[in-house]
C-alpha cells in the first residue's frame, strides 16, 4: 500500500493533440472539471470545481512543454501532488498520471484554507512523515 | 497512545490526529508491513514470536512495533510478563479512503478523456 495513485491510458491522437486536451482548459472541461482555471506555466494557478460542489485550488509546480506537468491541490482538507506525464506510444500517445497524497485531510485542522501557506506547509510534512 | 514511542519522528500530535499520512509512513516500511500481514491473520503476537521469523532482533521488532502502535495501527496488551499485540485495522480503512476514492476520480476522469480524444 502507498498513498500515490498510478493510472495509464493511451490516447489514439498525437502528441500535439494530447498535451492540447491536458492544457486547454476548454478541452480540460470536458474531461477533467466541470470548471477549470489551468494554465501550462510554473507558477500559474489552477482551480478545478465540480457541480457536486467540490473544488481544488493549486498551483503549476513545473511544466516539460508537450512531455508533462507537475500540480499540487487542495480542496481545504488534503493536499496532493498531480504528475502527467506524456510518451508516444503505438497507436497514439500514452498518458500516465500519479496522484501522490502530500498532507492527509485534518493534518492541519479544519480551519485552514487551501493557499500558498498549505503549499508551505505540505512540505513540512513531507519531512515529517518521511 | 500516550507514552508510544515515536522513532524517528514518525508523526507529529498534529497529524496522529488524522491516521492517513501517518499510516502511509508507518506502512512504507517492508518490516512493518510483514508484521501487519502476520498480525492480520486474527491472531496477536509478541515481540519474540515475531522475531522468530524475521531475520532480526527481538529489540528490531520491538521498535517497528512502537511505530505501529504510533500510527494507531496496532494494539499492545500485557498478558503477564509478556506483551501481545494486535492488529487493528480502522486506520487501515481510512487510508485506504484515499486511495479508493482518487482511484475512482481518475478513472472516471480518464474515461471522458478517451471520449474526448476519440471526437475528432
Amino acid at each position: 500500500m502507498a498513498d500515490v495513485v498510478h493510472r495509464e491510458i493511451v490516447l489514439p491522437v498525437p502528441r500535439e493533440r494530447a498535451w492540447e486536451l491536458l492544457t486547454d482548459p476548454r478541452e480540460l472541461a470536458e474531461w477533467l472539471a466541470d470548471d477549470i482555471e489551468l494554465e501550462p506555466a510554473a507558477g500559474a494557478p489552477v482551480r478545478a470545481a465540480w457541480d457536486d460542489g467540490v473544488e481544488r485550488t493549486g498551483t503549476v509546480d513545473a511544466v516539460v512543454d508537450r512531455a508533462g506537468m507537475r500540480f499540487t491541490w487542495s480542496d481545504g482538507e488534503d493536499l496532493s501532488e498531480v504528475t502527467w506525464t506524456l510518451q508516444d506510444a503505438p497507436g497514439g500517445t500514452r498518458v500516465v498520471v500519479e496522484e501522490r497524497l502530500l498532507v492527509p485531510a485534518g493534518a492541519w485542522g479544519p480551519t485552514l484554507a487551501a493557499g500558498p501557506q498549505m503549499a508551505a506547509l505540505s512540505r513540512a510534512a513531507v519531512l515529517v512523515l518521511a | 497512545m500516550s507514552g508510544a514511542q515515536q522513532p524517528g519522528g514518525a508523526a507529529s500530535s498534529s497529524l496522529r490526529d488524522d491516521p492517513a499520512g501517518v499510516v502511509f509512513a508507518a506502512l512504507a516500511d517492508p518490516t512493518r508491513r510483514h508484521v501487519v500481514r502476520t498480525l492480520a491473520t486474527g491472531t496477536s503476537a509478541t515481540a519474540s514470536g515475531l522475531a522468530g521469523e524475521l531475520p532480526m532482533s527481538r529489540q528490531a521488532v520491538a521498535k517497528h512495533l512502537a511505530a505501529l502502535r504510533t500510527a494507531g495501527l496496532v494494539e499492545a496488551e500485557r498478558a503477564g510478563r509478556e506483551t501481545r499485540y494486535t492488529l487493528r485495522p480502522e486506520p487501515l480503512a481510512a487510508a485506504a479512503g484515499w486511495l479508493t476514492a482518487t482511484e475512482q476520480a481518475w478513472d472516471a476522469r480518464l474515461g471522458r478523456l478517451r471520449e474526448r480524444a476519440a471526437r475528432p
